[in-house]
């Protein structure tokens, strides 16, 4: 039929963030490849759909981009909570909203699945003349918390791919390797370990991540 | 038929099911569904359920690609083939097919199509419609929850298009949930999951729409096009579905809602939402719903005052529409989580900003609207329970209050100004209780507890404190609702021109006064000698005295009545007039002149007729000008007794009307309780608290003890004595032999008094022992027993 109707996997993605970093430009970018400039703030919850082709398989993503309004706390948390990545955006131009990242890792931890992928992006790369954090200063609390950071640009079109096709990518090598456990029904942490190895590889250059390689950590 | 056989070749080579499938689609989209094949696709799936699977997958498959190639007409003719499939196909098992329908919804609702969402969410709801008789373990119904709850977040450009996605989404939770409410084998819609994206979905439009401001409680017309009020209509489902487990979690979003877009200032909305819910809870689970606020008003007890006070104002609508069952087990707790915020108010009180007492006043308002739902025992124990809290910080009691200020003032001045506003707000929210308290017999309206806290409370310096601890005393005392006729311009009217209604007492209070009437009787004294009063405070000693008079109409007590009525007339004698003490003096008159009528003597009132005559020079003690607001020029000279009203004067008065007057011969003495001696005081208060010293021996000689003695008390014993003697005087010349004798026993006792002061004080050092018999060698006779033990005095 030459259509998209058979995925293989589906994943659920939430963006979150302070107000105006730009979450919804990141996903309108990365589903439909337009940047809009100023799209408004977000009301409640918005909904996108990708298709990506991962190693000739159809994944497909749910990108469940919230509002960063405080006023919507009460909805956008109870989306955390079934996700299987949360991409928590800042924006390198704006100091506060970086500022404000522990209280958006607190959320995570609470809300969300403990096995979920979560990375930090720095999002308007763009205004690289305006910046107002370090690269430097997002891989402290990348390394920290365990998390791998990024930074992108959703109106040149920079990283935005790579994030979003890292996350299929990561999560559907995750599930093969749980199913290929299952199937010889030997259960054991070695899983883990080797996704942990091969993050420790790249955690140092995570910044420009390999499309091919998984960039996340559990 | 080779033929046939031959031309359909090509076409033999698809199963039947798909060429069935594929006959339903016309050549152009704008001829819709072909309707003579589609009722063949029904036929062929109703005689062969087992391929009704692989129709619903090869549809589903048919309604990707149409929407993968964007050909819409033909995803709709898709799914109505589908919809009147599902209707039609009432197979045992359909659950795989079911799957496939589902799959296609999903792919109408992921597609960024408005048309295609809505036609989505519209099928959804035909299928939640259906039943289904073996439950499917395995559905997922997460994504349609996220996905109908983003639909009502939409806000497009379009008003028109908003609201009609937003009614598709609304329409789409209450397929979900009425397709799994009912069956515990499904998904657990309560999940935390579910309602934390339902509930602030509904709340977020019901909030921008038009929510009727006043909640006339009526079925909107237009509820099927007006997302609001469908949107009310779902959460009145949701919660009238709701059991005991799930209630809090139906109700925990809606205060997380609630806090986190901050929707408590102003509180319409709020009270808009709870009214909502306790008008649909079911009645049994109301008290959840309040239990919850009062646990989120701990949660906030450091949020701003504002919210806290719309907080406590959902409370109050909420307790008024739960009524009686907004009490769950715990009566006190609920009063105790209240009072404690008040307390925090009180204590946390710097300037007394305008936000800070509204905050207090809703408190108080709330304890008066839980108390109205109460059963009248429950009322009598929270008063108690609210009397118990009450900080009886003896320093603010008069009778230190002389001994404090030749200390230092500033000394816990600030500490006392705070315990004085917490106990004034405890007593608004006693009020609030004690006006809807339904008193019986006064025996069991007042507990020993409540009475005896409440007259402490009613002696305080502070005269705002005193006022409403008699206000809460009168309002308990009323049974014939006579309260609001006792006013300052009916004061020398007669009974039948206020209007009082008049009953005569039964036993059991005549008894209950009789126990209580000397703490009655000491405390209304003492704070009639407040310094501070205002005529106010007089005027409610006024009114408590009339009350008592109605509400215990025994002749015995009414003359004992009279007797301490006419004891206020020397309060503060030494004193230069003052408007309370003029007060006073017209409050005597009238009460005399209200007794008088009350006994049916009309000897009495003219008396109090002919001494109102001789007050005309001195207007300031009539009851008419007494309380007016008007400022008066006092003389500095003292009254001549001529213008007081005199006791033989009354008692020969009762006399001609028949009544007993032995009890007039000696005038009240106050006497604090705990220098009365009867069997249950206890003797710790009785030796610390000796306070004799205000007493004196008829031979003039003062025993007083050093402590808590001063200036001002002694020169009020000076006084009272000298009063006392003279009439003492008149009496031995022209009384008879058992007046003679009444005095002679009252000398007697206080000569008792005196000697009992004397051991005590004596014993109280050496060995305390001792004071356990004091009592006992003095054996005073009370004045319960006094008429008992008249004859062996008698003989002295």
């Amino acid at each position: 039929m030459g259509d998209d109707s058979k995925y293989k996997y589906l994943f659920k993605v939430v963006l979150i963030g302070d107000a105006s970093v730009g979450k919804t430009c990141l996903v309108r970018r990365y589903a439909k490849g337009l940047f809009i400039g100023n799209p408004g703030a977000t009301i409640g919850v918005d909904f996108m759909m990708r298709n990506v082709d991962i190693n000739d398989e159809m994944i497909k993503l749910q990108l469940w981009d919230t509002a960063g309004q405080e006023r919507f706390r009460s909805l956008t948390h109870s989306y955390y909570n079934n996700a299987h990545a949360v991409v928590i955006v800042y924006d390198i131009t704006n100091k506060r909203s970086f500022e404000n990242l522990p209280l958006w890792l607190d959320d995570v931890q609470r809300y969300c699945k403990k096995d979920a992928i979560k990375i930090l992006v720095g999002n308007k790369k763009d205004l690289n003349d305006q910046r107002q954090v370090e690269c430097d200063m997002a891989k402290e609390i990348g390394s920290a918390c365990d998390i791998v950071t990024m930074e992108t640009s959703a109106k040149d079109d920079e990283n935005v791919d790579v994030l979003f096709d890292s996350i299929a990518l990561e999560l559907s090598q995750r599930l093969k390797n749980t199913d290929d456990e299952e199937s010889t029904a030997v259960l054991t942490d070695e899983q883990t370990i080797t996704i942990k190895t091969n993050n420790n590889c790249i955690n140092n250059n995570s910044e420009k991540l390999p499309y091919t390689t998984s960039c996340c950590k559990i | 038929m080779a033929t046939s056989q031959l031309c359909s070749c090509f076409g033999q080579l698809r199963p039947k099911y798909k060429r069935k499938v594929d006959q339903i689609f016309p050549r152009d989209a704008r001829d819709g569904l072909v309707k003579s094949n589609m009722d063949k696709l029904i036929f062929y799936a109703l005689s062969s359920p087992e391929k009704l699977d692989r129709i619903g997958a090869y549809l589903a498959r048919k309604l990707e690609s149409h929407i993968y190639w964007k050909r819409y007409e033909f995803v709709l003719i898709t799914m109505e083939a589908m919809e009147q499939l599902l209707s039609a196909c009432h197979a045992p098992d359909i659950n795989l097919f079911v799957a496939s329908f589902l799959k296609m919804v999903q792919a109408l609702l992921e597609s960024s199509e408005t048309v295609l969402q809505i036609r989505g969410s519209d099928s959804f709801v035909i299928f939640a419609n259906i039943e289904e008789d073996t439950p499917s373990y395995h559905r997922q119904y997460d994504f349609f929850v996220s996905k109908f709850s983003e639909m009502c977040y939409r806000d497009g450009a379009s008003t028109e298009e908003n609201s009609t996605i937003k009614m598709a989404g609304l329409r789409g939770l209450q397929g979900i949930f009425r397709k799994t409410v009912s069956d515990d084998l499904q998904v657990n819609i309560w999940d935390k999951v579910f309602m934390g994206k339902i509930i602030p979905s509904l709340l977020h439009v019901l909030e921008h729409g038009d929510w009727p401001i006043d909640n006339t409680h009526e079925e909107s017309l237009d509820s099927e096009d007006d997302p609001c009020s469908f949107a009310e209509a779902i959460l009145r489902e949701i919660v009238s579905q709701a059991s005991f487990g799930n209630v809090r979690a139906g109700i925990e979003p809606v205060l997380y809602h609630l806090d986190a877009a901050e929707l408590w200032i102003p509180s319409e909305f709020a009270v808009h939402c709870f009214k909502i819910i306790l008008y649909s809870v079911q009645n049994q689970y109301s008290y959840l719903v309040i239990q919850m606020l009062l646990n989120h008003l701990n949660k906030h007890v450091n949020s701003s005052l504002e919210m806290k006070t719309n907080v406590v104002e959902v409370i109050s609508t909420s307790v008024a529409i739960a009524s009686a069952e907004s009490m769950g087990a715990s009566v006190l707790e609920v009063f105790n989580t209240l009072l404690h915020h008040l307390r925090l108010s009180v204590d946390a009180r710097s300037e007394s900003s305008k936000s800070q007492e509204a905050f207090e006043q809703a408190i108080i308002k709330t304890v008066g609207i839980f108390a109205q739902v109460l059963p009248d025992y429950q009322k009598s124990e929270i008063m108690m329970f609210i009397m118990g809290k009450l900080p009886l910080n003896s320093k603010n009691l008069i009778r230190q209050h002389s001994y404090q200020r030749s200390q230092s003032l500033e000394d816990g001045d600030y500490e006392n100004a705070q315990s004085e506003a917490l106990q004034e707000m405890y007593l608004l929210c006693l009020l609030k209780i004690a006006v809807i308290y339904n008193s019986e017999k006064l025996s069991t309206t007042f507990p020993d507890t409540l009475l005896d806290s409440l007259l402490k409370v009613s002696i305080s310096r502070n005269v705002r404190i005193s006022k409403l601890a008699y206000e809460i005393l009168q309002t308990l005392l009323d049974r014939q609702n006579n309260l609001p006729k006792l006013t300052i311009e009916g004061l020398m009217k007669t009974i039948e021109q206020n209007g009082i209604v008049i009953k005569k007492s039964s036993k059991a209070d005549i008894m209950f006064f009789q126990k209580k009437k000397d703490e009655l009787f000491w405390h209304i004294y003492q704070s009639a000698s407040n310094r501070f009063n205002t005529t106010e405070n007089i005027f409610v000693i006024y009114k408590t005295l009339i009350l008592l008079a109605v509400e215990i109409n025994d002749s015995g007590i009414l003359v004992e009545l009279i007797r301490f009525v006419l004891s206020l007339q020397l309060i503060n004698g030494e004193s230069t007039l003052t408007k309370a003490k003029a007060a006073i003096h017209a409050t005597v008159c009238a009460c005399l002149n209200f007794i008088g009528e009350l006994m049916g003597i009309s000897k009495l009132r003219r008396y109090v007729g002919t001494c109102m005559k001789i007050r005309q020079n001195y207007k300031y003690l009539l009851p008419a000008f007494a309380f007016s607001e008007e400022e008066i020029d006092f003389p500095q000279t003292e009254l001549p007794s001529s213008v007081l009203i005199s006791l033989e004067d009354v008692s020969k008065a009762l006399e001609e009307g028949g009544f007993e007057t032995k009890m007039l011969s000696s005038p009240y003495v106050p006497q604090p309780i705990s220098e009365l001696p009867n069997g249950q005081q206890d003797e710790k208060s009785h030796s610390l608290r000796s306070e004799t010293g205000s007493l004196s021996s008829a031979e003039g000689v003062h025993f007083t003890i050093a402590e808590e003695v001063t200036f001002d008390t002694l020169k009020e014993v000076l006084q009272r004595n000298a009063s006392q003697s003279v009439e003492g005087n008149l009496d031995l010349y022209n009384a008879t032999f058992n007046d003679i004798a009444a005095i002679a026993d009252g000398r007697a006792r206080e000569f008792n008094v005196k000697m009992d002061d004397v051991l005590e004080v004596s014993d109280l050092i050496i060995e305390k022992n001792r004071i356990k018999e004091a009592p006992s060698i003095s054996s005073l006779p009370g004045e319960d027993n006094y008429e008992m033990n008249f004859s062996d005095k008698y003989v002295y």
